[in-house]
């Protein structure tokens, strides 16, 4: 087998994969990194440190937990095999909650940040317009920490798209189903095959690049406007 | 109280103690004076609805925005009241046209954008329309926020220290634009500052702050020339505050008389009190002399001892001790140190009653 053949169901599913965390992760992100950014709740430094744990867990730690809590053994694969006739766990849909937990700060780092920086006066100058609270939102703070919410977007796709550990323990390698580029690319060394590896080396680089190089891109024009990008 | 007076009485402990009551008179500048930490934007926060206080009453003629007994707590966008911020607040990613739109969200969305150009028109900034805050200069942000404050249509205008980074000259000018707007629109206007010169140069009614208590309010020169107690005169600025004893209206300091100040020519009512009493005189008011001679002067001359004399500017700045007192002084020449005499004129002394 040649790399362009292994590449497209890969490619196809790695995409998927990437796409689906970055969409469902969105609103979470927004709601979680706004409500971060903001609150002086005491909850809240233990809710930012969890949200960092996946930063600085090894991936093989966090896809182990999540391999037993996914499984039959809990309540939460019985209820989920129950319901769909299969475990979580080796599916699709376990890589991606595995996926979405793991891209939870890759999310709302940058969301978080960009609301931090609207400066308090501007949140409390929007109120003394006579906006109430989702007018706030729409008119004055979304469009301000809309940097952030894009950065947050493709950071997090990005990285589902290249993530190796948590996707191989949650996984496996099931192709078609949870093999996705960098697991065939893995695959493909551990077999010399290393013309393939190459080719779909390159394409994961290529694309990774693309997407963060856009966004840098899209962060110069935003600060020329004077609108402040952080991720 | 007219119609549209702002009038409250407020009391919160965070997150610095509040007791304040006091009225501002629509059609005036009422200008809440007071050193940083004194309670002045806390205050301002709690009228405009950000800042949540124990309890008390916020009143706009009439209508009341907070009332504690009748559980009333108007939201910010509820209450009659616009706030320009101290460092402006302008919504850095809409240009000035669309700050002003912003606030017109009471008027049919069809009628916003000529609104909010008659606004920017009337602040002199109409040709910036489509400016973005960050290419507009000092000046014209603050007259944006002003604009943004006034679309509303409030009844009270709250300002945070509004022109704190403008310079002096530019200041000068929106000082009297605001002051015409005053006029125009019949707003009450809240104005706090730490500047006392600002404070004296814009005050139709004057109010000195203290760690969140009134300290003293009415028209300016009023304040000024009969500072209630020790704390006004200090915040006031006044040095040589001396601790001196009122016999049947007459002052003696030191064991000399130093006539019966002016309070007493100027209020026939006020009480000649006996006992001890706070006084103060201006430094540039101090007399110095080379010798004892009496014959020309109003006051007798005191016997001091000059410590010190520094130029500063086109001045000459001394220090000088009497018994165990220090007074500063003022003048245009230069002294040598040692033995001189002065003379304190009766007419510039100020006596501080609540002291």
């Amino acid at each position: 087998m040649n790399g362009p053949e292994l590449a497209l169901p890969a490619l196809t599913l790695s995409l998927r994969l990437a796409l689906f965390t970055a969409l469902l992760l969105l609103p979470i992100g927004i709601l979680l990194g706004r409500w971060l950014a903001v609150s002086q709740h005491p909850l809240r430094a233990w809710l930012d440190a969890a949200v960092m744990l996946p930063l600085v867990l090894p991936p093989t730690v966090l896809g182990y937990y999540l391999l037993l809590a996914l499984g039959n053994q809990t309540w939460l694969g019985r209820v989920y095999e129950s319901l769909v006739g299969q475990t979580l766990a080796f599916s699709f849909e376990g890589l991606l909650l595995a996926s979405l937990l793991f891209n939870l700060p890759f999310m709302i780092q940058p969301i978080q940040r960009a609301f931090a920086a609207i400066p308090t006066e501007v949140r409390e100058a929007a109120r003394c317009c006579g906006l109430n609270r989702w007018q706030a939102f729409w008119k004055i703070e979304g469009p301000l920490a809309w940097p952030g919410i894009l950065a947050g977007l493709v950071l997090s796709f990005a990285h589902t798209l290249g993530e190796f550990g948590v996707v191989l323990m949650v996984g496996g390698n099931i192709p078609n189903e949870t093999q996705t580029l960098a697991i065939v690319i893995y695959d493909r060394v551990q077999a010399l095959d290393l013309t393939a590896a190459n080719q779909l080396s390159l394409l994961l680089l290529g694309s990774s690049f693309a997407a963060v190089a856009g966004l840098y891109l899209l962060m110069g024009k935003q600060s020329q406007n004077g609108i402040g990008l952080r991720v | 109280m007219s119609d549209l007076d702002l009038s409250f009485c407020l009391q919160a402990t965070s997150p610095v103690p509040l007791d304040i009551t006091l009225t501002c008179k629509a059609g005036q500048i009422t200008v809440l004076a007071g050193a940083s930490g004194s309670g002045k934007t806390t205050l301002l926060r709690s009228l405009a609805g950000l800042h949540r206080v124990q309890s008390g009453l916020i009143r706009i003629g009439p209508f009341n925005c907070f009332d504690s007994q009748q559980k009333i707590d108007l939201s910010p966008q509820q209450r009659p009241i616009g706030l320009v911020f101290q460092h402006h607040a302008l919504f850095p990613h809409l240009n000035a046209r669309d700050n002003v739109k912003i606030a017109l969200q009471h008027l049919p969305r069809a009628m916003r954008q000529s609104k909010a150009l008659e606004w920017l028109k009337r602040v002199r900034l109409e040709t910036h329309a489509l400016a973005h805050p960050a290419t507009l200069s000092g000046g014209e942000r603050q007259r944006l926020a002003l604009a943004r404050a006034l679309a509303r249509e409030p009844a009270a205008l709250l300002l945070d220290e509004p022109f704190a980074a403008i310079d002096k000259n530019l200041r000068q000018d929106l000082y009297r634009e605001l002051a015409e707007l005053r006029d125009q629109l019949n707003l009450a206007i809240l104005w706090v500052t730490h500047d006392l010169d600002e404070a004296f140069t814009v005050a139709d009614s004057l109010a000195l702050i203290d760690q969140g208590r009134l300290l003293q309010a009415g028209p300016p020169q009023q304040v000024r020339q009969f500072p209630a107690d020790l704390k006004v005169a200090r915040q006031l600025g006044q040095v040589n505050l001396m601790q001196g004893e009122l016999k049947n209206g007459t002052l003696y300091w030191q064991g000399h008389c130093l006539g019966t100040p002016n309070i007493f020519h100027q209020n026939d009512t006020l009480q000649k009190s006996n006992g001890k009493t706070c006084w103060s005189i201006q430094p540039q008011q101090i007399r110095l002399y080379n010798d004892t001679n009496t014959a020309a002067a109003d006051s007798p001359r005191l016997a001091a001892r000059l410590l010190r004399c520094v130029r500063l500017g086109q001045s000459w700045h001394l220090e000088l001790a009497l018994g165990n007192q220090q007074l500063k002084a003022i003048t245009t020449d230069f002294w040598p140190l040692g033995k001189v005499w002065i003379e304190l004129p009766t007419s510039a002394i100020q006596l501080i009653p609540g002291s």
